[in-house]
């Protein structure tokens, strides 16, 4: 009974420690029903960051003919959040894993469809990241969180883009009117 | 018992002082950032962890060490830079650095359970412009953008040779 106490306590302890760490996310808009990598569509693309963070439904296409083309950019803003540290220093509680601060991130990706210098729809996501830090452990750092909140972000665009598929594939493919454009918004 | 006294006072001293770095000037904004880099301004404004000084690594080179009250710009090149800072714990920030830019990135030291955690988070023109005006400039060289593209020294000369084979 003592032993098996012991381990309950450490457990416990160990729990109680890296419980608060963990990174809470929370992505705008809710997922769509398509995988994101359901749909390939092709188009002039511009976009000048790591290939990696594209959404996987567009497919940069340098020769495309079409007058539409899309737009890709994200954002990054950041927070920190540090607890006095003369209460962090006085707090019997630090000891055993009560936050000493706490980081957050915002990742918000666009994509735009443009048709000359108008943009005739347009796709946004955000994925919201916040986790806390203690005496003992940091957890993921910006740099780890960004990543993790770009890829979030671009999944979910491929996404809402596949949701639309046939439209933005209409859209490439037809010829201007002349007439003013249609603005749309996610 | 005097002089054991006198002894210890003299090593904390001696542990409280270590960490202070020799600054330079008062902070003013760099003119002379070459016209296909960004400038990025690190700085630490505060006093907490005073005696600890982690150095700022980009791309596995070290930068410079960020002391308390110190400040220092860094010439990035375009595309993705991250800087890190090592004690017991890790800090990193990614940038996506553009040609012409200026960027800030402030430095902070938390409570550790052996060593301060160092944290670097990225700040706006008008956050920064307010804390790093009482800080100095760090002395030491800063090294550029192609040192830090060709990566820490021992990769550097594993590169070389490898090329010569």
């Amino acid at each position: 009974m003592k032993i098996s106490g012991s381990r309950w306590l450490l457990s416990t302890l160990a729990y109680t420690l890296l419980a608060g760490c963990a990174t809470s996310v929370v992505i705008t808009p809710q997922s769509t029903e398509k995988s994101p990598s359901s749909c390939h569509i092709h188009a002039t693309v511009r976009y000048d960051g790591k290939p990696e963070y594209l959404p996987p439904a567009l497919i940069a296409d340098p020769a495309g003919s079409s007058p539409v083309s899309f737009r890709y950019a994200y954002e990054a803003q950041y927070g920190l959040k540090e607890t006095n540290w003369v209460l962090t220093a006085v707090n019997p509680l630090t000891l055993v894993g009560f936050p000493t601060g706490s980081d957050s991130l915002v990742i918000t990706g666009h994509v735009e469809v443009v048709r000359g210098d108008d943009t005739i729809r347009s796709y946004a996501a955000a994925a919201a990241m916040k986790r806390s830090s203690t005496v003992f452990y940091e957890g993921e750092t910006f740099t780890e969180m960004r990543h993790r909140g770009l890829l979030f972000v671009r999944d979910n665009l491929s996404g809402q883009l596949c949701h639309d598929e046939a439209l933005l594939v209409a859209m490439l493919k037809s010829v201007p009117s002349g007439s003013t454009s249609d603005h749309r918004t996610q | 018992m005097s002089r054991i006294r006198t002894l210890s006072l003299l090593a904390t001293l001696g542990l409280l002082l270590s960490g202070c770095a020799t600054l330079g000037a008062k902070y003013t904004a760099d003119m002379n950032v070459p016209a296909n880099r960004a400038a990025v301004y690190l700085y630490r404004p505060g006093s907490l962890g005073a005696a600890i000084n982690p150095d700022v690594v980009a791309n596995g080179v070290t930068l410079a060490s960020l002391p308390a009250h110190g400040y220092f710009v860094y010439y990035a090149a375009p595309g993705e830079l991250t800087l890190t800072q090592h004690t017991e714990a890790s800090t990193s920030v990614t940038l996506d650095v553009k040609a012409g830019e200026t960027y800030y990135v402030k430095g902070s030291m938390g409570m550790g359970f052996f060593v301060g955690h160092p944290h670097l988070v990225i700040v706006s023109k008008e956050v920064a412009e307010s804390e790093i005006k009482d800080c100095k400039l760090v002395p030491s060289p800063i090294p550029s953008a192609e040192t830090v593209a060709a990566g820490p020294p021992a990769a550097a000369g594993k590169t070389a040779a490898a090329a010569t084979k």
